[in-house]
């Protein structure tokens, strides 16, 4: 090892640190979102679930989304709207209600700092197909999610008969 | 044109570019412009040249008040720039100004000797974060623009540690931090909400790239010689996981950061009184004139 000079060394041991992230990033990724979080916005209060796509580095616990409250009740037709907000900024959304059911779900206004492209149309969908404000957070853009989750709840109180 | 016939000025830029400080901050403004792009980015040039003022003008107060020669601070221009490129550009001015203004003080309130102890800009940021929730987008790390322009992070962070000597010291801490979180994942430790795997990818490893190539490595806060700057990048790295598996958050590298200025000041204070100790001498024996 005498013959290695200090330059040599470095390259090996960038060659040594990549080659671990590369390992970690490999590992802990899946073939969707990487690590999803239920989330559930309540006022002030954020809560929590998971489900795991791959366990791998992520989850081992697999909860699957559980039929919510919200997605029973029957809401007033109309479109309501609602925002979010939080360190990272704002967003506010506009929700369809058409015989009583989340028809569709717009994002009005964006002021996050990650694009708006990571979470839409991901989480407008989401959002129609489970019938609830209760999505799942897409990571890398935890509080656009957040936000977005907040922003629906809002507005399907409005919209609550 | 021949480089002995350039202006005075310009001979000045030239000679204080090639210097230590000239890089890491050569680096940050480069950065900084590039991330300034992204639309919400002006935002935030605008609030470097203001946390670039404050700072420069926090640093010429404190001379004035010691009595000391008012010199241009271009440390304080880096502890600024490092201040507005990790808030939120959507942070309000005033908080850019005061996390500036208690980054600045820390430098000169809290020292070991001559030096700082802790990194200026991580003070003021753990400030902000602890104090104001302030948010911290790390922008100027090209968080919020296409992936591919972490390589143009990697490239301008790789040059700088090594015009810095600094290299050894970033690989021990990306390797540390890097393997631990290899583990946490191999393992399923950690939080539901802030996974390994969140931390491998954008918007967090920009983070943990931006803080290893230009905070870790400043040169009064952190130790200058290699084998200590191998155990100092082990160190922050290694705390920075556990801060990360057990809270999450969006402190964890700065906090880690400061812990680790603490274990490089509490070395150097160690070795100073190790070393200025008196030699016990024993009768009969002369001390040297």
């Amino acid at each position: 090892m005498s013959n290695i000079t200090g330059a040599k060394l470095l390259g090996l041991c960038t060659v040594a640190v990549s080659a671990i992230y590369a390992a970690g990033y490999t590992y802990t990724q899946s073939t969707g979102v990487l690590s999803s979080s239920m989330v559930a916005t309540s006022g002030s209060e954020t809560h929590v679930a998971t489900r795991s796509v791959k366990p791998h580095g992520v989850h081992a616990h697999d909860k699957k989304p559980t039929p919510t409250r919200s997605a029973s009740v029957a809401y007033k037709d109309g479109t309501y709207t609602g925002s979010g907000a939080n360190p990272y900024g704002t967003l506010s959304v506009e929700v369809s209600i058409v015989h009583g059911k989340i028809a569709s779900v717009r994002i009005t206004s964006y002021y996050m700092h990650y694009p708006q492209s990571f979470i839409d149309p991901q989480l407008p969908q989401e959002t129609v197909s489970m019938q609830t404000w209760r999505i799942y957070v897409v990571t890398g853009a935890t509080a656009s999610s957040y936000n977005f989750a907040e922003a629906v709840y809002y507005a399907l109180q409005k919209a609550k008969k | 044109m021949n480089r002995h016939s350039y202006p005075k000025p310009i001979k000045f830029f030239i000679r204080f570019v090639k210097t230590p400080k000239g890089v890491v901050l050569t680096g940050l403004a480069v950065l900084t412009l590039v991330a300034s792009l992204f639309p919400q980015g002006k935002i935030g040039l605008w609030h470097a040249v203001v946390a670039d003022l404050t700072a420069v003008s926090i640093d010429a107060l404190v001379a004035l008040v010691l009595r000391r020669r008012v010199t241009f601070s271009t440390g304080g221009l880096i502890t600024g720039l490092i201040v507005a490129d990790v808030l939120s550009s959507l942070t309000p001015l005033y908080l850019v100004i005061l996390t500036t203004v208690v980054a600045l003080m820390s430098k000169h309130v809290i020292r070991r000797g001559r030096k700082p102890i802790f990194n200026p800009a991580a003070v003021g940021l753990v400030f902000a974060l602890s104090l104001f929730s302030s948010g911290q987008s790390w922008w100027a790390a090209l968080t919020l623009l296409p992936i591919w322009y972490l390589a143009f992070l990697l490239a301008i962070g790789v040059y700088v540690a090594l015009r810095v000597k600094k290299y050894p010291q970033v690989l021990a801490f990306l390797g540390t931090y890097f393997a631990l979180l290899l583990a946490m994942a191999l393992l399923h430790l950690g939080l539901r909400s802030d996974t390994p795997g969140d931390a491998l990818r954008v918007p967090f490893i920009n983070a943990a790239l931006f803080l290893g190539f230009f905070m870790l490595t400043d040169p009064p806060t952190s130790p200058a010689i290699t084998r200590d700057q191998v155990l100092f990048g082990v160190i922050v790295g290694g705390i920075a996981v556990i801060l990360f598996a057990l809270f999450g958050g969006l402190a964890y590298l700065l906090i880690a950061l400061l812990l680790g200025n603490l274990w490089s000041a509490s070395l150097a204070w160690m070795r100073r009184a190790v070393f200025t100790r008196p030699v016990a001498t024993s009768p009969g024996t002369q001390r040297p004139r």
